[in-house]
């Protein structure tokens, strides 16, 4: 039951925060960039490292598995291509957005909640949604998209390379291999799962931040929960999208 | 030096559009600055083409599917070459099950004639379809902006197997109407090839077919060995003017009856009489 009312919670979180986009005076363009080095800057190295990893990894296992069924591995670059598209450049980001950004947000609404902070924010008048949630919404959505091709080209080129050196492609050849499964459907499909991804990891952190009660234990907790529920609701957002872009479209 | 969080922000935002420019030109959006001519092919089955298929002329991917229409009325008169069966006239307009709208580049469509014949082919492994424009002759006319051409349809391989299965049915269904007959006629030709074994048996045992076989075998190779002479003879120069001389002969030969050797001994002073 207190899990309905989370995600009860959550709903009205997104659509408070969405109706400030028409509110001029809520976007604050120093909070926003503030949080967009936060959540989005800070998080590059990380991205970068394991999505190039995730890359190499993916690619061998396709050609292994190629080679093993098909005795041929010319379509490498076509599926991984589409895979890392569709599936593998977004979700990794999105994950690791949610580990890293999800958990310090939650931590540190859950902070300003146990130490009083919101409710002295409540008493000047200030509403914490405008004044806490969306800078945070907005950072997460456009550090998410950037995040999200960052990860998608490391990952494309880690691919590249592993074709090239390990399984004789000329940089052409692959690259030509991709174009032919990689259509504009997979771009469009990338940015709305990244759009989707950012703007629900800051929401998913505040609610469970705003909610937090107790000491450094309620903290602690929240925190957790924030990261397990933003991320159970990446995996079923993440099915449910390319169900959409996939079977609908 | 350290870099402040405007110049950072912004230096992941630029990264992100030229990011975004680059995933553009993979995935295939038509370059702006590119100029292209579209026009029309029909078909009456497409074969898995879609809105994106390459499109490539003498092999050579120079465009692509932009727009398929269903069953699209265009005027019969536009429609350059024709294939048999490929529209149907409803009301002064021919209606066409299939008209896909494709984009050509303009270098390439120099080769686009109105004789050109719209292929669908598959490509690779796992089977791309594209539609492969043949060029055609330069005298033709070109084909130009909004034109309307025929497709050439490609062979349906789910109804060949129908088909097939039908004749297959068919077949069967004989063999079972006559199974007597067929059977009788195995039975006759197994003891035909019997008898035929035990008759090359005793011609092989036979002395007789051993010497006037053989002799007429021999006799058999030496007629051909001269019939093959007279006839590379009859091809030669000197055979053909033989023939040639022969024909002459015989047509003046033809017109010569007894009444003309009559009156040609009468003339001769020779009293003649023909039987």
């Amino acid at each position: 039951m207190s899990q309905v009312m989370i995600w009860s919670d959550i709903i009205q979180l997104f659509f408070k925060a969405s109706l400030n986009l028409f509110r001029f005076n809520a976007w604050r363009r120093s909070e926003i960039i503030h949080c967009m080095a936060q959540s989005g800057i800070k998080s590059i190295p990380i991205v970068v490292l394991s999505t190039a990893f995730a890359g190499v990894v993916v690619t061998q296992q396709i050609a292994w598995h190629m080679n093993l069924a098909l005795h041929d591995v010319s379509m490498i670059p076509g599926f991984t291509g589409q895979f890392i598209f569709r599936e593998l450049g977004i979700a990794i980001p999105a994950l690791l957005l949610v580990s890293k950004v999800g958990a310090s947000i939650a931590a540190e609404v859950g902070t300003m909640k146990v130490t009083e902070q919101i409710d002295a924010l409540k008493l000047l008048g200030i509403d914490p949604v405008e004044y806490l949630v969306f800078p945070r919404f907005i950072a997460g959505i456009l550090s998410s998209i950037c995040l999200t091709l960052l990860a998608v080209g490391v990952t494309l080129g880690c691919s590249t390379l592993v074709g090239v050196f390990g399984y004789n492609f000329s940089l052409l050849e692959f690259l030509n291999g991709m174009k032919h499964f990689i259509g504009m459907i997979d771009l469009v499909c990338a940015l709305v799962k990244g759009v989707t991804f950012g703007a629900l990891i800051p929401i998913v952190s505040c609610v469970y931040g705003f909610s937090c009660e107790g000491g450094a234990q309620g903290v602690g907790q929240a925190t957790t929960q924030a990261v397990v529920s933003a991320t159970t609701a990446i995996i079923i957002l993440d099915f449910l999208i390319t169900y959409f872009f996939t079977w609908v479209l | 030096m350290k870099l402040s969080n405007e110049v950072k922000v912004g230096a992941m935002l630029f990264g992100t559009g030229v990011l975004i420019l680059l995933f553009a030109w993979m995935v295939g959006v038509q370059n702006p600055f590119q100029r292209s001519t579209s026009f029309y092919v029909t078909y009456h089955f497409a074969g898995g083409i879609e809105v994106g298929s390459p499109v490539r002329v003498s092999g050579i991917k120079v465009g692509k599917v932009e727009k398929i229409d269903f069953f699209a009325p265009v005027d019969p008169k536009s429609i350059a070459t024709q294939e048999p069966g490929s529209f149907e006239l409803q009301d002064g307009k021919a209606i066409i099950p299939l008209k896909v709208k494709i984009s050509v580049r303009k270098d390439a469509l120099l080769g686009v004639r109105q004789d050109s014949r719209f292929y669908i082919n598959l490509a690779g492994i796992i089977g791309e379809r594209y539609i492969e424009i043949t060029p055609g002759h330069l005298k033709s006319p070109p084909v130009i902006e909004g034109d309307v051409m025929a497709g050439v349809d490609p062979p349906r391989v789910d109804q060949l197997i129908s088909q097939s299965f039908d004749l297959a049915g068919k077949i069967k269904d004989v063999i079972d109407e006559n199974k007597g007959d067929i059977s009788r006629s195995i039975e006759l030709l197994y003891k035909l090839s019997g008898n035929l074994n035990h008759t090359l048996a005793w011609v092989d045992k036979s002395a007789l077919f051993k010497s006037d076989l053989s002799k007429l075998v021999d006799n058999l190779i030496a007629i051909t060995a001269d019939v093959r002479k007279v006839s590379d003879k009859v091809h030669s120069p000197e055979g053909e003017k033989t023939l040639k001389l022969l024909y002459q002969l015989l047509w003046r030969l033809e017109p010569i009856d007894s009444g003309t050797i009559k009156s040609f001994f009468q003339k001769e002073g020779v009293k003649v009489q023909f039987f």
